[in-house]
């Protein structure tokens, strides 16, 4: 199960993408992101606690998504990767492209306090 | 004249705060039937509706697929039945769409409105909200909106099983097949450029996105090519061998593995984004007068070398991120010496993410183990132990493409 979670009063939308992000989700994920309101400086976090598998489908969509948040100015972070995704992402070098942190609070204080 | 003008014409002039309310069910009810996306259409009701009901958070969830929740101000009640969704799905709407309560009501200090389709409960919509009473319009207009939303939804998850889905894919099929047997390499994989070459590929489905090759560089080098472009089925065959034919004609043009990939990157840098195929690669080169492999890649999971005389692993590292991120990114190059019987072990993530029913992965440690053990075997007996050992792990069909290619120095 796909859950989004909007957090209007902090400007912040936050993304599950359940236990996969892979073929399957990975085009429905990529258009929900695409579809999320343009406000200025949105804050979308993906919330990775529950992702056990990710395809080089699901990395395209998440790749796609930063860049999609890059045009309309917001930002984009990774939360809470398991270990062997974590692993599988430093192999990817993809801590050169995402903003990974332990939690959603870490995240989202970070982005507040660079935004300032 | 659709509802939305209708509905100003009504009540164009009537500032009755329930005759609104009635315009912005009726409005919200026209804005609806115009959307095709699930997640959209989820996020107008609540944006829609939250105002109307002076509710400040609202959840809205159709079967296990999708769960929609917004909060203008934090909300326990709405967190708590967000948990219970996503951990019991479908059996928390059974409960909440009980009998007695197939209509909208207050639960749990929440305003519930199940969402039931042919007499089945396929989803609900929840709002938080400090007055718990409801006027009857209100509640009349939740029952029309709910209604027309459980149809839209039930709809669409009737729609997504069709077999005539089934037979476009048999088509698909079909036509994957015949592009990805194009891609295979040309080169006879078995004693060239002084190694011993075996390949193995495997597609999760009817046909993948991995793409491999031998490619005779100088007339006496081996370049040997991994890559592992995003998706499957037709559009990522067709885009593994536009990859195929970009790399036999940079590997002509220059010997330097980096420069391949940065100008690689440069080209299918647009092609990759607008498509949807990102991709990782590596590129090794063998020379093998001088027994030098170099090497460089594009966020591709790091071959290993296993040294002939047992002495050490080497993985192939290389600082390259996936090609599509960067148009202008610089790849470094990178080389290592080998010497007669090391082996080389190229691989896609398919391989080390080959998952069993626990959902353990296979990972690199199994698969270097094991080369270890086999490394005074030829290349292709190696390979065939690895596809042994794939399939002890985990004898049904893989999840992912995978793909090997292991090189011996001879």
């Amino acid at each position: 199960m796909i859950s989004i979670r909007e957090l209007a009063d902090k400007g912040l939308t936050v993304i599950d993408p359940g236990p996969r992000l892979t073929l399957e989700n990975a085009h429905e994920f990529l258009e929900l992101v695409q579809a999320l309101p343009a406000a200025i400086g949105p804050i979308l976090i993906v919330n990775m606690r529950d992702i056990k598998t990710v395809d080089s489908s699901g990395v395209g969509a998440l790749v796609n998504a930063r860049k999609h948040m890059d045009t309309v100015n917001g930002f984009f972070a990774l939360v809470a990767l398991r270990p062997e995704i974590g692993r599988m992402f430093k192999l990817m070098n993809l801590h050169n492209v995402f903003e990974m942190y332990e939690s959603e609070e870490l995240a989202y204080k970070d982005i507040i306090a660079r935004r300032r | 004249m659709s509802l939305v003008q209708e509905s100003s014409v009504v009540y164009h002039g009537i500032p009755s705060p329930r005759l609104n309310k009635g315009r912005a069910f009726i409005e919200l009810s026209d804005k609806v039937n115009g959307l095709n996306d699930g997640y959209v259409i989820m996020r107008e009701v609540l944006d829609g509706l939250m105002p109307v009901l002076e509710a400040h958070a609202g959840l809205f969830a159709v079967s296990t697929d999708l769960l929609y929740t917004k909060h203008l101000h934090p909300s326990e009640a709405v967190e708590r039945l967000e948990r219970a969704v996503r951990e019991r799905g479908d059996k928390v709407f059974s409960v909440l769409a009980s009998e007695q309560r197939r209509r909208t009501h207050v639960a749990n200090g929440l305003l519930l409105t199940p969402l039931m389709w042919q007499g089945a409960p396929i989803g609900l919509i929840a709002f938080d909200r400090p007055d718990q009473r409801l006027l009857p319009s209100d509640r009349a207009g939740l029952h029309a909106l709910s209604n027309q939303l459980a149809a839209i939804f039930g709809l669409k998850l009737s729609s997504s099983s069709l077999s005539r889905q089934h037979v476009a894919q048999q088509h698909e099929i079909r036509n994957a097949i015949a592009v990805q047997q194009s891609l295979l390499p040309s080169i006879p994989p078995s004693h060239s450029c002084g190694l011993s070459i075996a390949t193995y590929t495997q597609s999760a489905e009817f046909v993948g996105g991995d793409y491999f090759d031998l490619i005779l560089v100088e007339g006496k080098k081996m370049g040997i090519v991994v890559a592992d472009v995003e998706g499957k089925g037709v559009p990522a065959a067709l885009f593994g061998n536009l990859l195929r034919t970009t790399t036999h004609f940079l590997t002509h043009e220059t010997p330097s593995t980096s420069a391949v990939m940065t100008k690689i990157n440069f080209i299918l840098h647009k092609k990759a984004v607008s498509s949807r195929k990102l991709f990782t690669m590596f590129y090794a080169l063998f020379d093998p007068e001088t027994k030098i492999l170099t090497y460089t890649g594009s966020g591709h999971v790091s071959p290993m070398v296993i040294r002939g005389d047992g002495k050490e692993t080497i993985r192939l590292y290389s600082d390259g991120t996936l090609i599509g991120v960067d148009p202008v990114q610089r790849f470094s190059e990178h080389s290592v010496q080998l010497q007669t019987d090391d082996v080389v072990v190229y691989f896609t993530d398919g391989v080390t993410e080959h998952r069993n029913r626990k959902l353990e992965a296979y990972g690199e440690e199994r698969l270097i183990h094991l080369v270890q053990q086999r490394k005074t075997e030829t290349a292709d007996m190696i390979l065939n132990s690895l596809k042994a050992d794939l399939a002890r792990f985990n004898s049904l069909a893989p999840t992912d493409d995978l793909t090997l290619v292991v090189t011996k120095v001879l």
